[in-house]
């Protein structure tokens, strides 16, 4: 059997993880006798479903807690302190750790019963458990400057529609304004979207991933909530330009308050014949690799393909698909209504655009900020608040927790796809990770790698492993010196990126801190 | 085929288009290790030990990189040694070193690419491993699971997902902590895991191990390994028995590449073997006690006392016997055939013989039986299992055998699966249908009795039991309404449609749906997905052919594939899945009261000339009696003597309280057995034979291959070859027999046989031929069309099978696949219609006896369970009877599951415990016949069907009483 075979189990006709799912709100739990039905209802193995209901965070096997508090343990949270809530565990009250809740600008965070809270200290958080449980509503929207409406949207989905060569035209906008994949790798959207286009097989599917997960960042929840109508215009207009008649949002199962604003937006946006389903991921950081993301929405684990063949030419169930991110989508719009000069101004000098950046960890004022691409570290950071207690600044990870750090001499380096790939880091997610003078760093290396370790899918040994193997050592400090040869074969044989990057954050904090590599 | 060109290792070669790396770097050498990867496996690319350079960012796995042109790949550089390196570092870190592979087979290939890194004491990462302890599961009785040894190469999950298709192996958890689990991380031993073994043979560590059966397990190296087959049911699988010569036993056993099962095996082959040394072996020739007449049955069992006995007890039976020499047993029988003969003439004589024996055996017995005795009175236990299927194919295309093979599935784009269990009987056959389905081959399940095909289907009808006739009447009925027949076909090979088309015109859905309990709409849509499909294969198995209109049922299937144009293609055909190793063979070779060797009908005289030449005596121009009929000639008298080789009719046959006064009523039986079986009780003479492990032979099977099974240990004591057994009494009964060997007495088989035409030892090693076999432009024997069974039949038609000409060019040509390209080996060369009209079964239920009974085997046993019962995996697996009641009848009793309870029939009485399955319908029960403590056979009806002669094991009505 050669490679691209694809094993069809064409007697499946239902989708598991919306099946799973439903069961679960049903019954509170999937228990084994549901897993028995429902495997004999949708005439799949048994261990299709075990195989999903293991991997993904979000079903149980067991009842739920009256009370399941969700503590965030990732670098956003453990800079501010997290409080020791492990004295609440027991009876109906569980307490557990779980990997960044995407509101690292309330930080430190976590979910009570799945709402998201602020745990400010133990006391707080006694009185939730005994009763009231705290309100969650997101600010009021507010406009971003990447928005070209001021009053009347999906403007410029209007006039493609009318317009027989609308769909070049974009594509030629998309290239002169220089647009790249704002969710982390960078790729530069207008070849994209030109690569699915020219596919001839149909159908094609448009998939915007709104799973951001990576510790630090939370942009696209922002701009979810305060502009949903230019994320839906953008997957209009990719559908109108790739020809495809279904789009699909994944979003994180922890932005259920931004998914009623996307909801809400939905419901008034002219589809003209699109349609768009919201994919709510059942969990876990390795759904945001776009082909985990797609095994995810094939009823899979989510464990990323081998590339090539890449989504473009075969993606969802083998057919070309276009994925961008949140934000991507979301500048789209702006592009074909107002060009590319408009948003190449709205960066600075050779950066073009305009960059939401999350911003986190030691500042005064955590949040998203739109700035110029091109924007110095040091100016974002002024523009935050500063360094919070007025401490000085020690390091920064300028792309979430995937990207290498970087000590405080290098704060005036732009924040620019270019500019930070020569000083050794990424622009990565959008994520600006500020740590201030007196944290150790070989516990933020720790608490990275951990983070990866944690939320590795486990498909490929270098990541399965490795990761393990890199956090024993440097929980333990000891073996340091394997580390970057541990690095290397993770880097160079990992299947995906996050097993690539796992052990690169840590290697470069024991590069510019040389010193701790003494323990 | 497109052709990409690439460097490897700075050596330019060109591929075809879609070439790996790794397969194009196998083919010119450069050995790339690989733990996740295997050439019969789907690459996944997980283990990343395959990584090469082609110059990128990173490295890329080489089992699922495709070359491409101008790439430039090195497999070995020292920057990829160094990540292999440190990958193996990683995984042996965590591994016990040595594993449970390496401590027995030594052939753990994680420890073996350690040993190639010197990463045994020298692991850099030696400090972080985690020994993980508590991780094994010894839940299944013939499987060992170390997850600590698992690397999650994903060999087992695919193994079983996309090679067997039993889909029980999964990746539970996630990350590191991930681990294989069975169903919902369920105990192996729990699980819905059916112990095939082929995760085990999958594993490249430790993780997944053979339990041991006999000996412990020990290095190849250590064993011999015997190239052979396996024993059991028609499909025949190649394997390599792995054995201790100087204990005289096997160790393990493994499946092979080369035969039809492409290395598969199911449980009985893999753990099913050790039968062949077990205490009950018989090791000298045995002669009944005079104080033991008159004859009868000796054991509590097989008095139809009760007895809860799995196997003989020997303490109860052998004091009836007395050892003897051979001499003195060979002179007896010999003695006692020709006082017979001469006092009651031939006819009073009988044999069966066995399809579990080889070709050459199953040949001398019938010469024996018809040069040495002079009666045509020799069956076998075909008899109880396709003759009607073989009477109608006879009759309607003049062949009886598949006209295609069984991995030919995979040709087709719609399978019809009827009265077959193939997960259960054909295991690894039906891992080749699963397999085309998964790739899109459409699937309808037709059967009473709910099996795990059906599972895998996309229409599933369970219908009545035995209205089978009436449901295809009304398939065919909509596919002449809805003009879906194929015209040219039916026009240019076949006869008699007009007749059919006027009987099926009375079946119109509608009136055929209150029948058979099948909507009217899904008859619609089952006739519409087999009048539009490409290549449609029907297989079926003794649902079909065990009752009273079993040769109808036939009928209806071979008009459902003339109609449509599905017989002389690839991926078409009627293939009656065989149920023994050797039915095939054994019917070839002329183990059946009507026909000599080939099917050449002993009562046209010019066969039985050249026969009486070939064998320098007379022969008797009637046609003998077949199984049933003589178990009915013995209870009248009309049979006085039988001789009885490897057959347990006792268990087999149905009725079983008229066969015991049958066998009772023998004036002299002997038996030639491995064990002292339930139908030797009534001997006065029990010969020790030989297993199917201790000689040489050859074995046909379903798909007419014929395959070698080769000697892997010595017979017990003084037990001898059956072939030499053979001739040594034909000897003594004036009818010499001398030869050198098997290979002699095939080639005598052969001379005879011109379907056998062209077939030798010397080319049927490593996976053997498929008759016919034409290589090279041979012209196809004249004699092989036009030949009749069962049912008379002209001789003239000149050519059958499909590519006759020009198939020497074909590489690997191991003979015809697919047969009847052309014409039919009939006397027009056409194939005939054959309509005919629905009727019910003989013993239909009624107040008294409200339930049906349907009966049949399980996955782990074997028939009348002498073999299996005795095989200790098999035995431990599946330890006694049951019978199956749906969930509303148990309740409607009162019955809790598990309960014993008593089945009886119009014919006797059996006690076994019920359990609840909505596998059958309410109003039906199923009974495995395996179980000599509950022998399915006591209630089953004898009643026949007029044209096979196969009686009724399908169907007939029962009671539970508390």
């Amino acid at each position: 059997m050669g490679v691209g075979v694809v094993v069809v189990y064409h007697h499946v006709t239902m989708r598991l993880i919306p099946l799973l799912t439903a069961a679960q709100e049903t019954h509170g739990h999937l228990s084994e006798p549901v897993l028995r039905d429902l495997a004999r209802a949708a005439n799949v193995p048994l261990h299709r479903l075990q195989q999903l209901v293991s991997f993904y965070p979000h079903f149980r096997t067991a009842p739920p807690p009256r009370v399941e508090l969700a503590v965030c343990r990732d670098v956003a949270c453990h800079l501010a302190g997290i409080p020791k809530l492990q004295e609440l565990h027991g009876g109906d009250v569980a307490v557990q750790e779980v990997s960044c809740v995407g509101r690292c600008d309330r930080a430190p965070a976590g979910l009570l019963n799945g709402t998201p809270v602020h745990l400010g200290g133990v006391d707080a958080v006694k009185r939730w458990v005994t009763g009231e449980a705290p309100a969650f509503a997101l600010p009021p929207p507010q406009r971003w400057a990447l928005d070209p409406y001021p009053d009347e949207r999906y403007g410029a989905v209007r006039t493609l529609r009318d317009d027989p060569a609308g769909a070049d035209r974009v594509i030629a906008e998309l290239k002169a304004s220089g647009l790249r994949g704002m969710g982390g790798a960078g790729f530069p959207t207008g070849t994209k979207w030109e690569l699915v286009r020219q596919e001839q097989r149909t159908p094609k599917y448009v998939i915007c991933n709104a799973d951001e997960s990576e510790p630090g960042t939370f942009k696209d929840a922002k701009l979810l909530a305060d502009a949903p109508h230019l994320v839906i215009e953008g997957m209009l207009i990719a559908g109108q330009v790739v020809g495809a008649a279904k789009g699909i949002l994944f979003l994180r199962h922890e932005y259920l308050p931004e998914k009623a604003r996307f909801d809400a937006a939905l419901a008034d946006a002219p589809l003209g014949g699109f349609e768009i389903e919201v994919f709510v991921s059942p969990g876990g950081y390795i759904l945001g690799e776009e082909t985990a993301l797609l095994e995810c929405l094939e009823d899979r684990r989510g464990e990323p393909r081998n590339k090539p063949p890449f989504p473009g030419t075969h993606g969802l169930f083998n057919q070309p698909t276009l994925i961008n991110n949140v934000e991507t989508f979301a500048n789209v719009p702006g592009i074909v209504a107002n060009g590319a000069d408009w948003w190449r101004a709205l960066g600075t000098d050779g950066c073009p655009g305009p960059k939401l950046i999350a911003v986190s960890g030691h500042v005064e004022k955590p949040g998203v900020y739109q700035v110029p691409l091109g924007t110095t570290v040091r100016q974002l950071i002024e523009l935050a608040g500063g360094v919070s207690g007025g401490r000085k600044l020690l390091a920064f990870a300028p792309g979430g927790a995937s990207s290498n750090w970087l000590p405080a001499d290098r704060a005036d380096v732009r924040l620019d796809f270019n500019e930070l790939a020569k000083a050794g880091s990424m622009l990565g997610s959008g994520a600006l990770v500020i740590v201030a003078e007196g944290a150790d760093m070989l516990e933020v290396a720790a608490n990275v790698t951990r983070f990866f370790r944690n939320e590795s899918c486990g498909k490929c040994v270098p990541c399965r492993v490795g990761s393990e193997k890199a956090v024993e050592m440097l929980e333990s400090r000891k073996s340091l010196d394997v580390l970057p040869e541990l690095g290397e074969v993770m880097a160079l044989t990992s299947i995906c990126g996050l097993g690539q990057v796992a052990v690169a954050p840590a290697l470069s904090i024991l590069k510019h801190w040389p010193e701790l590599r003494e323990g | 085929m497109k052709s990409v060109t690439l460097t490897l290792d700075g050596r330019s070669l060109s591929v075809p288009a879609g070439t790996t790396i790794w397969e194009a770097a196998k083919a010119v050498g450069p050995d790339i290790p690989a733990l996740c990867h295997s050439p019969k496996l789907r690459p996944v690319g997980v283990c990343r030990m395959c990584v090469v350079d082609v110059g990128g960012r990173v490295l890329v796995a080489s089992c699922v990189r495709l070359c491409e042109e101008g790439m430039k790949v090195e497999t070995s550089s020292p920057k990829v040694e160094r990540q292999r390196r440190m990958l193996t570092a990683l995984l042996l870190a965590d591994h016990p070193s040595p594993c449970d592979k390496e401590r027995t087979t030594r052939d753990c290939e994680l420890e073996a690419l350690g040993r190639k890194y010197d990463l045994i004491h020298n692991n850099p990462l030696q400090a972080h491993g985690r020994q993980s302890v508590g991780l094994s599961d010894l839940s299944s009785p013939v499987i060992a699971v170390d997850h600590s040894a698992c690397i999650l190469c994903d060999r087992c999950v695919r193994a079983c997902d996309e090679v067997q298709c039993n889909e029980v192996i999964g990746r539970t958890g996630k990350g590191y902590p991930t681990r294989i689990g069975f169903d919902l991380d369920s105990p192996m031993g729990q699980s819905t895991c059916v112990s095939c073994g082929e995760c085990v043979a999958a594993c490249p560590t430790g993780a997944l191990t053979n339990k041991p059966i006999t000996l412990p397990l020990v290095p190849r190296s250590e064993t011999t390994n015997v190239e052979s087959v396996c024993p059991y049911c028609g499909v025949g699988c190649a394997i390599t028995y792995h054995v201790n010569a100087a204990a005289n036993t096997i160790v393990w056993a493994e499946g092979r590449d080369g035969g039809g099962n492409d290395g598969r095996l199911c449980v009985k082959g893999r753990y099913g073997w050790d039968y062949a040394t077990h205490e009950q072996r018989l090791t000298k020739p045995l002669i009944r006690r005079p104080e033991f007449y008159p004859k009868g049955p000796l054991s509590r069992e097989v008095r139809g006392e009760g007895g809860k006995n799995k196997r003989v007890d020997y303490a109860e039976v052998m004091p009836a016997f007395r050892e003897a020499t051979w001499d003195e047993a060979l002179d007896l029988i010999a003695s006692k055939f020709l006082a017979i003969k001469k006092q009651h003439g031939p006819r009073a004589l009988a044999g069966f013989g066995s399809a579990k024996c080889s070709n050459e055996e199953a040949y001398l017995f019938q010469k024996m039986m018809r040069a040495a005795l002079g009666t045509n009175n020799v069956d076998h236990c075909t008899r109880l299992c396709h003759a009607s299927s073989v009477a109608a194919l006879l009759e309607g295309i003049g062949s009886g055998s598949v006209t295609d093979v069984y991995p030919d599935a995979q040709h087709a784009d719609l399978i019809l699966l009827t009265g077959s269990n193939p997960t259960v009987n054909h295991p690894v056959a039906a891992t080749f249908f699963k397999q085309a389905i998964k790739k899109g081959t459409k699937l309808i399940v037709v059967d009473p009795r709910r099996p795990t095909m059906a599972d895998f289907a996309d229409w599933y009808c369970q219908i009545r039991p035995g209205t089978d006739v009436a449901f295809y009447n009304a398939v065919l009925h909509v596919l002449v309404a809805e003009d879906m027949v194929n015209h040219c076909y039916v026009r240019d090979r076949t006869e008699n449609f007009d007749a059919l088309r006027e009987l099926v015109a009375k079946y119109p859905p509608e009136r055929v749906a209150p029948v058979c309990g099948i909507p009217a709409d899904t008859i619609r849509e089952v006739a519409r997905a087999v009048g539009t499909s490409r290549n449609m294969m029907i297989f079926w198995g003794m649902g079909i052919s065990q009752h009273t209109h079993g040769t109808d049922n036939a009928r209806c299937l071979i008009a459902l594939c003339l109609a449509t144009g599905n017989v002389g293609r690839p991926g078409t055909g009627l293939h009656p899945l065989r149920g023994q190793n050797n039915v095939q063979g054994a019917s070839d070779a002329g183990l059946i009261p009507m026909v000599y060797p080939d099917y050449q009908p002993v009562e046209d005289e010019t066969v039985r000339k050249k026969f009486e030449v070939a064998w320098g005596v007379p022969l008797d121009p009637k046609k003998g009696l077949t199984v049933v009929e003589i178990m009915g000639a013995a209870l009248t008298g009309e049979v006085k003597g039988m001789l009885m080789l490897g057959e347990n009719p006792f268990l087999s046959d149905p009725n079983i309280n008229k066969v015991r006064k049958a066998l009772s009523a023998l004036e002299f039986l002997a038996v030639q057995d491995i064990f002292l079986t339930e139908t030797a009780e009534f001997a006065d003479v029990v010969l020790p034979a030989s297993s199917f492990f201790e000689k040489l032979g050859t074995y046909t099977n379903t798909d007419r291959r014929v395959q070698i099974g080769r000697p892997t240990i010595a017979p017990p004591g003084e037990a001898r070859l059956d072939w030499q057994v053979i001739c040594e009494l034909s000897t003594r009964l004036g009818y010499p027999m001398r030869y050198e060997s098997p290979a002699q007495v095939f080639d005598e088989l052969t001379s005879l046989s011109p379907s056998y035409t062209g077939l030798n030892y010397a080319n049927l090693s490593g996976g053997g031929k498929i008759w016919p076999y034409f290589p090279g432009t041979a012209a196809v024997p004249a004699a092989l069309a036009g030949r009749a069974g069962d049912l008379p039949r002209q001789s003239s038609a000149p050519t059958v099978g499909a590519r006759a000409a020009g198939t020497a060019a074909v590489p690997g040509y191991i003979g015809e696949l697919v047969l009847f390209a052309d014409r039919f080996p009939t006397p027009s060369g056409r194939a005939t219609f054959v309509p005919c009209e629905f009727a019910e079964a003989a013993d239909l239920p009624d107040a008294e006896y409200p339930l049906v009974l349907n009966t049949g085997r399980v996955l782990e046993h074997w028939h009348t369970g002498t073999m299996t019962r005795r095989a200790s995996a098999l035995d431990a697996l599946r330890p006694g009877p049951f019978v199956e009641v749906h969930p509303a009848d148990l309740a409607k009793h009162g019955f809790a599951d598990g309960q014993e309870v008593t089945v009886r029939s119009r014919r006797g009485a059996i006690r076994l415990p019920a359990k609840a399955s909505d596998g059958v319908q309410p109003g039906s029960v199923f009974i495995p016949f395996h179980f000599r403590e509950a022998a399915a056979n006591v209630l089953t009806n004898d009643a026949l069907d007029p044209f096979g002669k196969i009686p009724e094991f399908k169907f007939c009505a029962v009671r539970l009483e508390e």
